[in-house]
């Protein structure tokens, strides 16, 4: 009981801080639109930051990071491979922080879709590092359309809400 | 004046403190102490893209690599420098304490000397440490890497003790006696 109470006070606590502080762009990141981009979203559960990098070299060099459990990346080139690279964790008993590097590998890692458009990449919880592969867990109690619903007045690149709000309707509609 | 004087001597001896310090060669190891000498090289091209997509990346900064040891080994002392910029001789201290060899289980490869940007070399290889010397050539590798990932795809172990010799005397300002030692499979996990 006490758990759920404190789980639910720091739930409280971290809806109250804006999405937007957690999000940290490269200068040198390119701008996009809906028509020439993918925009990714996911949620990992008890995250503190996490770190994407892109690693094709035949893609624009980019880094993606967002301070906080859920993250979504505006404007991310299509076709191009992001691998999670930095994962800080909070858990029950520790913070840990997790240099994933080159050789390790995790489920998290994305091969952009060339097709420009929303991408979801799962609502996970990390259970575990084996050897050099972190472990992640589908959540299935949430759902995409909840966590857009949430991302969606943080969105900075506002030509993406259309978008957004057009999928958010088509994910209600289909579960009716 | 006096005072003067003894502030100019002061001075002068604070500088000539900082010209020795900044000509000191590398420390000798001491007594229940190794040095492993070695190179690791990156057979890799050689472009700046991992220095400009990675968080902090700086392409003016060398690649770095470290030796990683594997469990009842020969230590690190704690502030001991843990390796070398990639491509050049390392000269790693380590303390014997009670234990008899050195167990190696990698190098972990820095690009640009990125913590995250990061190649787990694996080597797997240990000696029992001769009761005679201090000075240990573990030989030059250079590992081949491709894709996308930089994985590992081969790795070729290079004699280079002559040009090892030199370059310890040089670091350490002394003739060193520095030995080879035959290296055995280390049981991976």
């Amino acid at each position: 009981m006490k758990r759920i109470v404190s789980l639910l006070l720091a739930l409280s606590l971290a809806a109250t801080i804006p999405l937007a502080l957690g999000a940290e762009s490269k200068p040198t990141k390119r701008a996009g639109t809906p028509e020439d981009s993918v925009f990714i979203f996911g949620c990992v559960m008890d995250a503190n930051m996490i770190r994407y990098t892109q690693l094709d070299p035949a893609f624009e060099p980019a880094y993606y990071q967002f301070n906080h459990s859920y993250y979504f990346f505006e404007d991310v080139e299509p076709g191009s491979y992001l691998k999670l690279t930095t994962f800080e964790h909070n858990g029950p008993a520790m913070f840990t922080t997790y240099y994933i590097g080159f050789s390790g590998r995790t489920a998290l890692d994305i091969r952009v879709p060339t097709k420009p458009g929303l991408y979801y990449a799962g609502y996970v919880d990390f259970s575990e590092m084996k050897k050099k592969e972190l472990i992640f867990l589908p959540v299935k109690k949430y759902t995409e359309v909840k966590l857009l619903k949430f991302l969606l007045p943080s969105v900075k690149n506002k030509s993406w809400v259309p978008v957004i709000e057009s999928r958010i309707k088509e994910l209600e509609n289909g579960s009716k | 004046m006096a005072v003067n004087r003894k502030i100019t001597v002061f001075l002068v001896f604070l500088f000539l403190c900082i010209g020795i310090n900044a000509e000191s060669k590398m420390q000798m190891p001491a007594s229940g102490q190794i040095a492993l000498i070695g190179r690791v090289s990156l057979n890799r091209s050689s472009d700046d893209f991992y220095a400009k997509t990675f968080r902090g990346g700086n392409a003016a900064n060398p690649d770095f690599v470290a030796i990683k040891l594997a469990e009842n080994s020969c230590e690190i002392p704690e502030e001991g420098i843990e390796g070398a910029k990639g491509g050049e001789f390392f000269y790693i201290t380590l303390d014997k304490k009670d234990k008899i060899a050195v167990r190696i289980k990698g190098f972990e490869y820095r690009l640009f000397n990125i913590e995250e940007a990061y190649i787990i070399l694996p080597f797997w290889k240990e000696f029992t440490v001769p009761l005679e010397g201090q000075f240990f050539y573990i030989g030059s590798l250079v590992y081949t890497v491709e894709g996308m990932l930089l994985d590992v795809t081969s790795v070729d172990s290079v004699d280079e003790y002559d040009a090892a010799q030199i370059a310890v005397n040089k670091a350490f300002n002394a003739e060193i006696p520095l030995r080879r030692v035959p290296l055995n499979d280390l049981a991976e996990y």
